[in-house]
């Protein structure tokens, strides 16, 4: 018996030892495919301090330039890449992705010596072909702070009108937040503000963090504690211009608020704008707009979370909408109202499903003749159109795009667009000191990943040097 | 000393007692325990240190204030400790650990009369308290080598059954599952460490092997047979490494034997049944906890269903 424990144990230690061999090897061969270790094989001499520089995990000098790691989210999941420059911090010497749980086969191949080799001995920033580069390079933290400071001097002492108003953030954040602003305003006082951030499914950030499944720090107020105190400041100093702002957004005007709060401020100041009247309401664009017969598509450029990229068909004739329709289709061709009929896309068990809601807001429109019936609250859920409960600015925008083609308000074909947009580039190209790099065919979400990455990385060490 | 301390049945000593047994499956969890190091780095250790800590002082303590015979130095708190440090993902919350360590050791185990008398695996009942309770510690999973050094900054990412179940993709290669390099709770996402535990065990005649097959078998013949885009069509590589199975069938569902075999298979089968369902139907992607629960509870039913062997009476 005790014979057999310990040939059991002997057994079970070297095993374990061989079942290490394999997953640590099978790591390394993972890393090693993806590019040689010149960026690594420089000696770091000295860290560079890379506190409050969001997304760069480490910094170095080293004996022929600098290496910096950066993290990025991917299409799956984060990045992370180590990046060399030379001593001028600008000219790349190599670049070495760590760490990637990108789609295998797909974007994977970023970490691929094809992709990686084209960024050895090339000058920052890098762009993939269409890619705004200046854009790009800007921290959104820089672009915001001066327009602010513009912003709260037009606010100082304008009388606000009464009313409840509300802001929102165009495009959801690289969470998949849409932040949203509400205030309301009596007897032309702040009377009630409100903060809060919703994703797609509507989750909202004030719940999540309140049960836990949004959490910044250990101790500390949660996201909804803190964006209420934000609230309350606002109202009680009924002005903006409190609120004083580091290089990362931070405030210490109020007690206990460690997030970043531009966005509040950004969107707190609209509705002021709308409040004061600076700003005018939303209109209808389109109203009284003549129509052009023909038939026009819009369709998102970049599949969503879910692969779908949505696609709207308005066909007018005799100057009005006879026929609409949305759609979404995945990569593969699979089509989400069919999906939504035979049970592969359901949202609620009862209700209506995606394909009936699609053709309730399609056959809405032709009805209406006009997008401007179509209300949306925070989430972009609409109660205009009965039984139809899935976020609807995806449609509104799509249509919108189709209505601009049609009454030739933006004469601009998504085809004809493309051509001034690749001369622009090209402009661009005259005019840059960046290098242009070739996306990953298949992994544009990746590549972009990558070279926005590479980018930071270098506007790092342009603060740094 | 390796005398057991044996309160109910059964009653025929062997040379695998209490103690033996459940230091041999502690021993077998250690390449897992390694593994979860490696993965998701010292917190690992930490945690499950913590855990079979307060279990074997919460078994101790109950039993000296209850006055029962203290048998916490038998390792079966050692290993409820491990397994369930196993499940939590390597985010949660230490006072979490603490708390379901607490329940399973107190309600589930000692309430219900100690080893062999609680009517549920303890690990799971634990687990299935926070899920329930406070969800959102403990669904925090982190891809591997992820966590930052400030702790928690780390993005949390969807198992690949959670990304799946929701309509992404796996993300992750079948070999990735198998080895481990997967986001998940501590123990469960190196199939391949835990295996090596398992055939330790069998090679030491501790288990019995025949119950994780069947209950392996039925979840991944179910998922496949019954697929996401039709009959036929499921995934078996994803859904047998991509969670928690192989740690459920290897270290959970063989919590309860059963004297005769077909009274083994019969639970294992519906255990399966119950995991495969709630992976097929509901809205969780795992559904291992609730299976072998879900068991667990009905053994007393099953054991009715087949005709037992009674000793001392003439065949009718």
């Amino acid at each position: 018996m005790k014979n057999k424990e310990v040939k059991g144990i002997l057994a079970l230690v070297v095993v374990t030892a061989l079942s290490f061999g394999v997953i640590i090897g099978s790591k390394s061969l993972a890393i090693s495919a993806g590019g040689d270790s010149a960026a690594q094989s420089a000696e770091a001499l000295e860290e560079l301090d890379v506190s409050g520089a969001e997304n760069i995990e480490k910094a170095s000098k080293t004996s022929d330039g600098y290496l910096v790691t950066v993290r990025t989210k991917g299409y799956v999941g984060d990045i992370v890449m180590d990046v060399a420059f030379d001593e001028s911090a600008s000219k790349i010497t190599g670049v070495q992705v760590v760490e990637q749980s990108e789609t295998d086969g797909l974007g994977s191949k970023i970490a691929e010596a094809e992709f990686l080799d084209q960024f050895k001995g090339v000058e920052a920033p890098v762009y993939l072909p269409g890619m705004d580069v200046s854009a790009e390079t800007d921290s959104a933290e820089e672009e915001a702070a001066p327009e602010e400071a513009e912003d709260l001097s037009i606010l100082e002492g304008a009388s606000l009108a009464d009313g409840t108003y509300e802001a929102k953030t165009e495009a959801p954040d690289s969470n998949g937040f849409i932040d949203v602003v509400t205030l309301t305003v009596k007897d032309g006082a702040i009377t009630e503000a409100s903060w809060d951030a919703v994703t797609e499914d509507g989750s909202k950030k004030s719940i999540m963090s309140e049960n836990g499944e949004y959490t910044m720090t250990e101790d500390g107020l949660t996201w909804k504690e803190q964006a209420e105190a934000l609230a309350s400041a606002l109202i009680e100093n009924q002005s903006l211009s409190f609120l004083n702002t580091d290089a990362e957004g931070k405030t210490d005007a109020v007690s206990g608020v460690s997030i970043s709060v531009n966005g509040f401020i950004d969107l707190a100041a609209q509705c002021m704008k709308q409040a004061a009247g600076l700003e005018d309401a939303p209109a209808d664009p389109f109203a009284g707009a003549t129509l052009t017969d023909g038939t026009y598509e819009a369709k998102t450029e970049a599949p969503d979370s879910n692969g779908f990229t949505d696609v709207v068909t308005l066909t007018v004739k005799d100057g009005a909408i006879t026929e609409a329709s949305w759609d979404a289709v995945t990569e593969d061709g699979s089509k989400k109202s069919i999906m939504s009929e035979n049970g592969e896309y359901t949202m609620t068990e009862d209700g209506l499903t995606w394909k009936e809601q699609a053709e309730a807001l399609a056959s809405a429109l032709i009805e209406n003749q006009s997008l401007s019936f179509l209300n949306t609250d925070a989430e972009g859920k609409t109660d205009a159109v009965s039984g139809v409960s899935i976020s609807v600015n995806g449609f509104i925008d799509l249509a919108t795009r189709c209505l601009e083609e049609a009454s030739g308000i933006q004469a601009s074909q998504p085809e004809a667009e493309e051509a001034p947009e690749e001369e622009a580039a090209s402009e661009e190209t005259a005019d840059m000191t960046g290098t242009e790099i070739d996306a990953i065919s298949g992994a544009t979400m990746s590549s972009t990943a990558a070279v926005t990455g590479i980018n930071e990385a270098y506007d790092f060490l342009q603060t740094v040097k | 000393m390796n005398q057991t301390k044996t309160f109910s049945g059964p009653h025929i000593r062997t040379a695998n007692t209490t103690r033996n047994i459940m230091l041999h499956v502690a021993i077998s969890l250690m390449p897992a325990l390694l593994g979860s190091i490696y993965f998701f780095g010292i917190r690992s250790l930490y945690i499950t240190g913590l855990s079979v800590t307060v279990c074997v002082l919460t078994e101790y303590i109950w039993q000296k204030l209850a006055k029962k015979p203290v048998t916490a130095g038998d390792f079966s708190a050692v290993v409820t400790g491990i397994l369930l440090a196993f499940n939590m993902p390597v985010t949660a919350p230490l006072w979490v650990i603490v708390a379901a360590d607490v329940f399973s050791i107190l309600v589930v185990k000692q309430m219900f009369g100690g080893i062999g008398c609680n009517f549920a695996n303890p690990a799971l009942m634990g687990r299935l308290l926070t899920m329930v309770v406070w969800p959102g510690t403990v669904m925090q999973y982190v891809a591997p080598r992820t966590l930052t050094a400030s702790g928690f900054d780390a993005v949390s990412s969807a198992t690949v059954l959670g990304a799946v179940k929701n309509g992404g993709e796996a993300g992750y290669s079948y070999l990735q599952m198998l080895l481990g390099e997967t986001p998940g709770a501590l123990g469960e996402t190196s199939k391949l460490l835990l295996l090596v535990g398992f055939a330790y065990m069998c090679f030491m005649g501790i288990v019995n092997a025949e119950a994780a097959l069947t209950y392996i078998g039925t979840v991944v013949l179910l998922t496949f047979v019954f697929g996401p885009s039709g009959l036929f069509t499921g995934d078996i590589l994803l859904n047998l490494f991509g969670g928690g199975l192989i740690l459920g069938a290897c270290y959970m569902l063989t919590d309860y034997a059963f004297a005769s075999r077909r009274g083994r298979l019969l639970y294992a089968v519906t255990a399966g049944v119950i995991t495969a369902a709630i992976r097929i139907f509901s809205f969780y992607p795992e559904g291992i906890c609730f299976g072998i629960l879900t068991a667990n509870c009905l053994a007393g039913a099953l054991s009715l269903l087949h005709k037992k062997h009674v000793y001392g009476v003439k065949k009718a």
